[in-house]
């Protein structure tokens, strides 16, 4: 597909009508429209939207449902009608198309209204006279055959305003369409099955003359079952193997994302730990203060008393002290004997007998009559006091030191739990993403047993239609007619067999071809250590390699704009081959078209040596290129690209509702 | 014997069907000038044509 011309009128900022004509020559294939910002650069692009694909993207702030030129729209009055026209002549595959979108704007209770847009297409063969209408129902299929509107982004690239193009949706059914495969699914489609009885096979098997043949319909009967089984079980496996894919890419997002965060995990597994730490010690010195409290306050005053007992001590070192009093004895002890007339010996205490003199000889020993043996008592008592104040003096000292040691530890892991959580403040919480791996892990393994149960009973369906074709096969092909449609069936259903396989092994061929493509590509612009890696929905991944292990990388604005450009070049340079061959003799192409790029303001943001790479393989890849650019990123461009550039284009802003686009002589 | 004639199957009417199958949708995506029906029997036309063409 070439773009041969764009004609608009009144749409937005290009008052009255506007024709550019597009370079589309081998050598010259660039065409350049130059224009700074807000001149109408992204409108242009944004007309071959509305025309092929009747949408636009324009700012919130722009009134961006109204097409109509403004300063028409604000001279509109009562009965006044204006038209908005975009009008695109393309060639595709050796067809000249016209497609044509309107829309009537008039004027209606006091404001300017529009009607739905139309859309008009014709084509005609190249070379050859007058033009043939499509019909309006199938104006967007043909569209969509050309140039699929899900890569309509890539092809009208809006550098400015498309982030990333490439990771929104399934691009695969486009691509494939784009790269010629929908013919072969189409033919695929109308050969059809025995039991679809609209299609090629249906209708050749309807035609069979088997009617009587009891056994003949009870194989095709059971034929017929199992391949409806096989659809199911077919939908089921797609249904699955989606599944497993989208599980695939949580796993790897989310390995991806531990591998990132190893570090991140280890400091809050250590974080867990010391808090954990912590409050165990706080608790044990907690026990520890108790029973220093408790300690001390067993033997304070005893302890305290030390000082006084010393002086006591120095002051009795000189006083007789009598031992032959009896320990803890007292007078009132004696009194007490005597009175009771018995000594603890047993003896009667007459008075006047000897056991009576010696009691009463024993309270000369005894206070008042002798204090010897009460100071005897009070130093035995102060010897123990000491023993004991040593004692309660090692053991506070120690459960002090106990104390310390146990608020050192819980201090060393506050620090060091505090600069751990310094490091990890704004992280993410790793387990949450342990513990989903671990369920898509679990996911994983259920659908892969899920799908070879599949897998096993569709080989059995398949030996059921093999073993019941057979049968019928050997029943059927008894009359002549059967034969000779016995003999279309097997040509159809070998031309099914071999599209279909065609069409799988062209699935996988084109990725791999499109990938090693854009790498190419991509290595051309960018010079640095990533590679480009497409997966099955054709969305586009950066890739750099850490360790042994491939992992996405981060992309910049300038990076993400290069990935792309890659991509869509990738894909136009394989638009061009052939892709399918039907026999070494016998080449047909499916695809071997050329397509367009058209760019608004591809250079936005690209430093020079990026610019300078973009100009060089653009114009060598795509057979035509279209750019609206900016006067300042074009003086970095020119000298590149300048020798390819066919027409050139200068948008004059007049005011900010009308810009006129001029061809430039230069 | 190729597999294909093993199945009772003539390559170069196989090889013409194929191109001309896949020529049919290819301009029909150009132009959706024929319905599903009319291209289902426009192909089951063909094959039988071809079976029935003298080499």
């Amino acid at each position: 597909m070439l773009l041969k011309s764009l004609y608009i009128k009144n749409f937005r900022q290009f008052k009255g009508e506007t024709l550019i004509e597009f370079a589309h020559e081998k050598e010259k294939n660039v065409t350049i429209i130059l224009g700074d910002n807000t001149y109408g650069k992204t409108t242009l692009l944004q007309a071959f939207n509305w025309c092929l694909y009747n949408f636009v993207v324009f700012d919130k702030d722009s009134n961006p449902d109204m097409l109509l030129n403004y300063e028409i729209e604000s001279q509109m009055r009562y009965g006044s009608r204006e038209t908005v026209e975009v009008r695109i002549v393309l060639v595709h595959k050796n067809v000249e198309y016209t497609i044509s979108r309107t829309q009537e704007y008039f004027w209606m209770e006091h404001k300017v209204r529009g009607e739905v847009p139309k859309a008009t297409m014709s084509y005609k063969t190249l070379g050859s006279d007058g033009q043939t209408d499509i019909r309006t129902q199938y104006i967007d299929k043909v569209i969509n055959e050309i140039l699929p509107r899900d890569l309509s982004n890539f092809f009208f690239f809006d550098t400015e305003r498309v982030r990333d193009v490439s990771n929104r949706k399934d691009l695969s059914e486009s691509v494939k369409g784009l790269l010629g495969l929908t013919a072969l699914e189409n033919a695929i489609k109308h050969l059809g099955s025995k039991t679809l009885k609209t299609t090629v096979l249906g209708k050749f098997y309807s035609s069979m003359d088997n009617e009587g043949d009891r056994k003949a319909s009870e194989a095709l009967e059971r034929i017929n079952s199992a391949q409806h089984r096989k659809s199911v079980i077919a939908e089921q496996i797609e249904e699955i193997t989606s599944q497993i894919a989208y599980y695939e890419n949580e796993k790897s997002r989310l390995e991806h994302i531990l591998l990132e965060g190893e570090n991140t995990a280890a400091l809050q597994n250590k974080s867990l730990e010391l808090e954990k730490k912590i409050k165990n010690e706080t608790n044990t010195l907690e026990q520890i203060y108790e029973k220093f409290v408790q300690d001390f306050n067993n033997g304070a005053v005893i302890f305290f008393a030390k000082p006084l007992m010393l002086r006591a001590i120095n002051f009795l070192k000189e006083a007789e002290v009598d031992d032959k009093g009896i320990k803890d004895m007292t007078a009132q002890s004696i009194a007490d004997i005597i009175k009771r007339g018995k000594c603890i010996c047993g003896h009667e205490l007459i008075e006047g007998s000897v056991e009576y003199k010696n009691i009463l000889k024993q309270l000369e020993y005894l206070p008042p009559q002798s204090i010897g043996t009460s100071i005897r008592n009070f130093k035995e008592k102060i010897i123990m006091y000491d023993q004991a104040n040593q004692n309660y003096y090692d053991n506070l000292k120690s459960r002090y030191e106990d104390i310390l040691r146990s608020k050192t530890r819980i201090q060393e892991w506050q620090d060091e739990l505090d600069n751990i959580n310094d490091d990890i403040k704004d992280k993410e919480d790793m387990n949450k993403y342990v513990n989903k791996l671990t369920d898509v892990k679990k996911q994983l393994k259920n659908l892969n047993e899920k799908k070879e149960r599949y897998i096993r009973e569709d080989e059995g369906c398949n030996n059921d239609i093999e073993r019941n074709q057979k049968i019928y096969d050997s029943l059927v092909a008894v009359s002549s007619k059967n034969k000779a449609l016995m003999i279309y069936i097997r040509y159809a259903e070998e031309i099914k067999a071999w599209m279909e396989k065609t069409y799988k092994e062209k699935e996988i061929d084109i990725r791999e071809r499109l990938e090693d493509k854009v790498n190419k590509i991509f290595n051309k612009i960018y010079h640095g250590n990533r590679r480009v890696s497409i997966d099955e929905k054709y969305n586009v991944t950066l890739l750099t390699t850490i360790g042994e292990k491939e992992i996405a990388s981060g992309e910049s604005e300038g990076l993400n704009r290069v990935k792309n450009f890659a991509f869509i070049t990738g894909l136009v340079e394989l638009a061009k081959e052939k892709i399918v061959a039907i026999a070494d003799e016998n080449k047909l192409d499916l695809s071997s078209e050329p397509y367009p790029l058209v760019m608004d303001a591809p250079f936005s943001n690209a430093d020079a040596r990026h610019t300078t790479n973009i100009s060089r393989v653009l114009p060598e890849v795509a057979e035509q290129v279209i750019m609206f650019v900016m006067e300042k990123d074009w003086h970095y461009a020119e000298p590149v690209m300048s020798y390819r550039v066919g027409s050139k284009w200068i948008l004059d802003k007049k005011t900010e509702y009308y810009t006129v686009l001029k061809r430039s002589e230069s | 014997m190729t597999d294909i004639e093993k199945k009772g199957l003539d390559e170069k009417r196989l090889s013409a069907m194929k191109i001309n199958i896949l020529e049919l949708e290819i301009e029909n995506l150009r132009t959706r000038e024929k319905t599903n029906e009319a291209m289902v029997d426009a192909i089951r036309k063909m094959i039988m044509e071809e079976v029935k063409k003298n080499y």
